[in-house]
Order: C-alpha cells, then structure tokens, then sequence
C-alpha cells in the first residue's frame, strides 16, 4: 500500500499543504496571520480523467484514493452546493464494525481501521473517540439476534460481546435498567472499538488532502445531464451505453469515467445516464440538546425504540431515529418526529426529562431494499455508483474511497464490494443487513 | 406532521397512514421473467417531482389507495374529496 | 367499572362471570379519579359488539340505515355503525343486538363476527369530553367535521380506535389487548378537567 502520510509526500512544486500542529496554532495567535485555505479554487476545465459527483465523504474519499494510492490526480470533484452539505455534514458521525453479515462486518472494519490512523494520514484533528457503542435489546428475539451477531464479528476478530443489564448499568449508570421499565433492558450488544468521530473534519480533510495531490474540487458546480452514447434508450442513454462526459451548471467537461457520490439525490443522477436504482430517497432526522456535563460514557442504540444518543466532547446530546415513514426529498423536518424521539428517549434515560433540545435537521438517505450500497460498475460503461448509503454510510466513507478509487483504476471489482454490485438486484442474490443497519445510524 | 388526504376518510394525519411507495403495475407473475419480476420489486423512479404513491390508511377506513403528491414541497395534486363522509352532519 | 380481579372464581359460591372485560380498574387509573365530573370514563366492554361486513349497496346495509361515516340509534338502544365503506358494527346489549340481527334481509352475501371478547369499548362523557378527546387524537371534533352520529376510526393515544359520536358521549373502542393501555391513557387525559370512573 501506498505511504498514504501527507508528511512524507509533498506535490510537484514541493509544497504541501501547511501542516496542523499545537505550535503552528500558536504561533499563528500570537503573530495574528491568516491560515492559508485549505483547497484551491481553480477554474472548470473542460477535460478531466474522472469526474466524481458528489462532495461527500464518499466523493472526496475516492478522489483522495484515486491520488493516492493509483496516481491518477487528473480528476474534478463536483458538488451541487458546497462540500459536505449532504449527509456528510449532517450525520450523527456513529462509527462501528459489528454488522450481521460476514461480507458486511468485513468491509466496515476495514473503515474503522482508515478512520483509526485517519489523524494522522491526512493531518487534520478528527475528534475520533472509540467510546464504545451499545446495542440495547428489549425482548428475547432481540436478543438472540444479539447474540447471532456478536457471534458473526467473534470469528471476524471484531470486537463484540452480549452483556446483560448489571453490566449494561455499570457502563451506563444513566440508563432505565429496571425490569419493570416498559421495554425492559434485557441485555446489549457491546462492541468497544464503535465511537464518535467529528464529521466535517473528515470531509475537509479528505478535500484538503485529495487538493493536495491534484484533485481539483468544484463547489456550486451542478450537474444537469449525464453525457453517454450508444445506450439502449431511446435518447442514446441506458444499458449498453458509454459515457462522454457531463453537463454542469458551469459547462460541459468530457470525461471517461464518471462516478456518482450524490446519496439522496443518487437516482436522479443515475437517471440522468438512463439507469434505475433500487432506492428511495428518506429524510432522516436528528437533534441536540443543550450542553451538560458529560454523563454518558457510551453510543446507546435502542431498535425498538427506533433511538440513539451520543454526547459529545461538549456535552450536547446527539439523537437520532429511523428515517421518515414517506419518500420525500424535503429535509424541513417535524414535529411529531421530535415528539416520538423525546417519549423514547424517556423511556431509556428518565433522567433527562428536564433538559432542552436546541436543534432538529435532517439530511437525504439513499434507503436500498437490502440496507446494503449500490457499489460499482453499473450497465453504462464508464458510470460507476457509490450510492445506497441509506442511515448509515458515514462510518463506510474511508473504505468506500479506497475500494471505488481501486475498482476505477484496475476497471475491476474489488472483492470487498463483489457482494454490493447493482447487479444483485436482476439476479436476487440481497445482502441480509437489515437486521443491524434498519436503526438510522 | 404530514396530512394526507384520504378519498375515504378526508385529512388524516400521517402517521395514521402505512406508506406503501411508489405505484407500478405489477407484472403477470405467470408470464414475466425473474428479472422482470425483481425489476417490479425493487427499481423505483424516485423522482423529486410529482410521484405517483400508494397508501393504506390503518387507521382510519382500511383501504388501499393511490394518490399523487410532490416530492419536494409535499403538496398532493388534485386531493380526492370523500363524497358522503358525515351520513347525519347537521 | 367491572373489577374483576379481586372475585375468587373457584370457590366464592357465586357463579363465574361469563365474560370479562378487558380494563380493570387499578390504581394507575383509580389514582387518577377525583370524582370531578369533567369527563366520566365507563368500561362498556361487556357490550355486545357484533361487527358486520356487506357491499356497502346490499339490502343489508340499506337494512341497516346507515353509510360509512355515519350511526344511528335504534328504538331497542343498539348503536348502528357504518364504520368502514363495508363494514358496520352494532352494539347494544345481547338480547338488543340480536333483536336487531333478526330483523335484517336473510338474502346476499356478507359476514358476520360477533366481536365482543375481542375489542374493549369505552364509553366518554362529561362535558369536557371533546377537549380530553382533542388532546389524544388528531381528529377535528367540531361539529363541523365530527358531528353527533359521526362514526370514524383514527388512532387515538396512539392506538387505533374506532370512535362513534353517540348521543352526548362518544364510545372508543379498540382491540382488547390494548384495552388497559387506553383506559390509562385516556385517564391521565382526563386527569386535569376532573374525571369520573365507572358508571
Ligand atoms: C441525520 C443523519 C444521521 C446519520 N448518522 C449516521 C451515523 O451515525 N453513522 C453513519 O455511518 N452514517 C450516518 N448517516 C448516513 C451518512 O450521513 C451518509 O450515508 C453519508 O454521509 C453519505 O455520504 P456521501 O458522500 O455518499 O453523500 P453526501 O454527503 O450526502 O453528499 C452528496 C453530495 O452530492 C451533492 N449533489 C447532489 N446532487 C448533485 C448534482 N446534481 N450535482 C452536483 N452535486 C450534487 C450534494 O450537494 C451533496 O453534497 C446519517 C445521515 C443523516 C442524515
Ligand atoms: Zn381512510
């Protein structure tokens, strides 16, 4: 693999990016100089190797990859509004590896092991904060599917047990542990090396890392069409076809590979090069409360109750929920969702009642059938998807740059995401996730 | 909160509603393919647009229904109206 | 209210109750009584509840009087419902309930289930009623839009219900394992405009 330290590797004209450090921070306060920006802003050209759509962590991941570790920096990043305005700005930053399925639990811990030596590869302060993450069960078949996937991560070396409720207590004294609870605490899966991680670091970090080398990143640069010749369709588009390139608000750029990093906006994009998608696009919403001191050591995760919460280094309560009950591509959110949320917050954590929520957002979730990505080649060559990320693709952002940005390079499938292929849909061959990614997070 | 108007028992809050999603016309299971079928069960349009979607109104009259709503301002175009909803209204 | 926890059935000397309602009183919902009158809750679940589904054109349900939406009361007290667009429910007493049965055409296809051990029913009254109502069900209860004699369904403490305006109180009813939960819940409702348990 490819010495990915920014230290170590410096660009053309032999300067890298100005390196993070205590000392520079404080030697920048005391002598008032301005930080250098963190990425160029340069003009459109009309000719790249690769445009990526889709200024998310996924988009800019598998540009910095594509850098990185295969040399090719001749690529545009384009994103419709500014970097980071999708889901990669809005999750609640959970991290973890323990996924029910086989293929599933190998391709995030793979994730959390770029996340674990991120600080350092790309030089930027990501807040990574390996707290340890609970899965609370309620009832007897919650357990046993506990135990089912702390058995799958077992023989995966992950790091996953079932613990029961004295343990879960002493972990987390604020928890509702008693049996007469109304959906007691009958145990959880518990999984040490899941965390928190600060999300816009990782998106600016990847930007500024990916720039360093080359990449060049297009803000409020939208994409209208999807340039492809020789499809089936009837306007030249579709299966069979091949791309030339794309249609932005700011020209058009040729182009041989074209990749789609848009998540909720992923099928209007596919549609642009006359591809379906098997998704729906779902608002999903969270909230923060106003900060306290920290009482709450762990991630909780309760799927009955369809919440979690976090508390970050601040304070601030983190909560989320499942995504919305319709489709929609309105992110204003509601109120009954902030109602439910604080009655099943209640149930878990009685001690909070008293506390004030100071904001409520929600961001765009590309929700697949099997709650597994769309990776890959799709049936028009040169468009390649890295969409389907539905409530949980913030953790899978760092393994997803590096399998896409080795799939576009070597123009072949890398084995971690054989089984995410578009064509497991035609061919009826899902990915069983569902049973630990349906919580949104 | 989402109110949706249903043809049976007029506006309803959402959340006495199951969304269903988009509708298409299903295949004749006796003729189609299997790609054609998991074509009809799982590829959406999922347009930011006008949708055409199907709901069931759990609470309320028990039945299937299709309406059209916009994706993005969630306005249902041409909602239908119950005709004799209130038997005895005064 | 029916309490039928405290009755020792197996050797009281007094015959086991056929049936028993779903709510029993407990001091989650005792507690709540002040006896203030504002809403008056009544466990009605030993109502007979004989639900009856037919082509909302049939004979029957032209029989019957009534249209989705809408109820009526007959001279023997059963509540007729056209709870759904071919779905009714009549509710009364047993003898009442069958009386009605009796006099409907024997002719054209429909089905009948006699439900009463399977939904609990709750009787709202009291002139707060309405607002307690409001409180717990997204329902617009003005005479405009729920008029006396509306019969409809929504959820309601977020279980689904069937609610009938009959008369001056409004009846609820709901599946029976759910029957506990709502009674609670509509006590608590209830609590702050002075609530009245039992009959
Ligand atoms: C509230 C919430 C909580 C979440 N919590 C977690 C969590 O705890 N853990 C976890 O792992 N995941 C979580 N997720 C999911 C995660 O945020 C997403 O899966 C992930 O961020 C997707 O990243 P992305 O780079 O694929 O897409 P995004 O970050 O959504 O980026 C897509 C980009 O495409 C751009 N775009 C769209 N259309 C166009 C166009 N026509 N032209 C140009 N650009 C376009 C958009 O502007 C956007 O910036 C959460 C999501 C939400 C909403
Ligand atoms: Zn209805």
């Amino acid at each position: 693999m490819a010495d990915r330290s920014l230290r170590s590797r410096r660009n053309g004209n032999g300067k890298g990016p100005e390196r993070y450090s205590a000392w520079g921070l404080l030697r920048k306060g005391l002598a008032q100089e301005n930080w250098p920006r963190a990425w160029r802003e340069v003009p459109l050209r009309d000719t790249y190797d690769a445009v990526i759509i889709g200024g998310g962590v996924h988009g800019l991941a598998t540009a910095y990859y594509l850098a990185v570790n295969h040399g090719i920096t001749n690529v545009a990043v384009v994103d419709k509004a500014y970097i980071g305005s999708g889901g990669s700005g809005r999750n609640t930053a959970i991290v973890r590896s323990n996924y029910l399925t086989p293929e599933g639990v190998a391709f995030y811990d793979r994730s959390l092991e770029l996340y674990n030596s991120m600080a350092s590869d790309l030089n930027i302060n990501v807040m990574f904060s390996e707290r340890g993450h609970l899965t609370l069960a309620h009832n007897d078949g919650a357990v046993r599917t506990m135990r089912w996937r702390a058995e799958v991560n077992k023989l995966q070396n992950i790091d996953s047990s079932v613990i029961g409720p004295d343990e879960i207590k002493k972990l987390v004294p604020s928890l509702d542990t008693t049996s007469d609870a109304r959906y007691p605490i009958m145990g959880a899966l518990y999984h040490p090396p899941g965390g928190i991680i600060r999300h816009d670091a990782v998106v600016w970090g990847y930007a500024r890392a990916a720039d360093h080398y080359g990449v060049e990143i297009h803000q409020k640069t939208e994409v209208l069409d999807i340039l492809v010749e020789g499809g089936s369709g009837p306007d030249g588009k579709g299966p069979g076809g091949k791309v030339t390139g794309v249609r932005t608000s700011k020209g058009d750029i040729s182009a041989p590979i074209v990749v789609n990093c848009t998540a909720g906006w992923a099928s209007l994009i596919a549609s642009m090069a006359g591809i379906k998608l098997p998704i729906h696009t779902r608002p999903l919403q969270a909230a923060v409360t106003e900060p306290v001191k920290v009482f709450l050591p762990a991630v909780v995760v309760s799927g009955s109750l369809h919440v979690y919460v976090s508390q970050t280094d601040r304070g601030e309560l983190v909560f989320g929920a499942a995504v919305d009950p319709f489709n929609n591509y309105n992110i204003a959110g509601s109120l009954d969702f902030t109602e439910g949320l604080a009655g099943h917050i209640l149930e878990l954590m009685p001690g909070v009642s008293k506390m004030r929520l100071l904001r409520q957002w929600a961001g765009l979730c590309d929700m697949t059938p099997d709650y597994s990505p769309v990776m890959g080649f799709t049936p028009v060559e040169g468009f390649l998807c890295d969409v389907g990320w539905g409530t949980y693709g913030f953790k899978a952002g760092p393994v997803s740059g590096e399998t896409m940005a080795e799939c576009i390079a070597t123009n072949q499938t890398p084995k971690l995401i054989a089984p995410f292929a578009l064509d497991r849909f035609p061919e009826g061959t899902l990915v069983g996730e569902k049973g630990a990614a349906s919580v949104g997070h | 909160m989402l109110i949706v108007p249903c043809p049976h028992c007029g506006p309803r809050n959402s959340s006495d509603l199951r969304y269903v999603g988009e509708s298409h016309s299903r295949p004749d299971p006796n003729t189609a393919t299997p790609e054609q079928w998991r074509d009809y069960l799982y590829m959406e349009d999922n347009p930011a647009d006008w949708l055409k979607e199907t709901w069931y109104c759990r609470s309320g009259c028990r039945r299937y229904f299709t309406l059209e709503r916009h994706t993005g301002s969630n306005e249902f175009r041409n909602p239908p109206i119950p005709g004799n909803k209130k038997g005895t209204k005064a | 209210m029916v309490n039928t926890t405290d009755l020792d059935l197996t050797n009281s000397g007094v015959e086991a109750p056929t049936y028993r309602t779903s709510v029993v009183v407990t001091p989650a919902t005792s507690g709540l009584a002040d006896g203030g009158g504002g809403v008056a809750l009544v466990d009605r679940g030993d109502h007979t509840k004989l639900m009856l589904r037919c082509d909302a054109g049939s004979a029957a349900a032209a029989a019957l009087g009534v249209s989705f939406g809408s109820s009526r009361i007959t001279d023997s007290g059963v509540v007729i419902t056209g709870l759904r667009p071919d779905e009714y429910w009549l509710i009364g007493t047993a003898e009442s309930v069958t009386g009605e049965r009796a006099g409907l055409p024997a002719d054209g296809l429909r089905s009948e289930v006699d439900l009463t051990h399977g939904r609990t029913l709750i009787e709202v009254s009291g002139p707060k009623a309405t607002g307690m109502l409001e409180k717990v069900c997204g329902l617009d209860f003005s005479d405009a839009m729920t008029p006396r004699g509306a019969a409809t369904s929504a959820s309601v403490a977020k279980v689904s219900c069937d609610i009938v305006r009959a008369g001056d109180s409004y009846l609820v009813a709901c599946d029976r394992s759910f029957g506990q939960y709502l009674m609670e819940s509509l006590a608590d409702a209830a609590r702050e405009f002075g609530l009245t348990l039992g009959d």
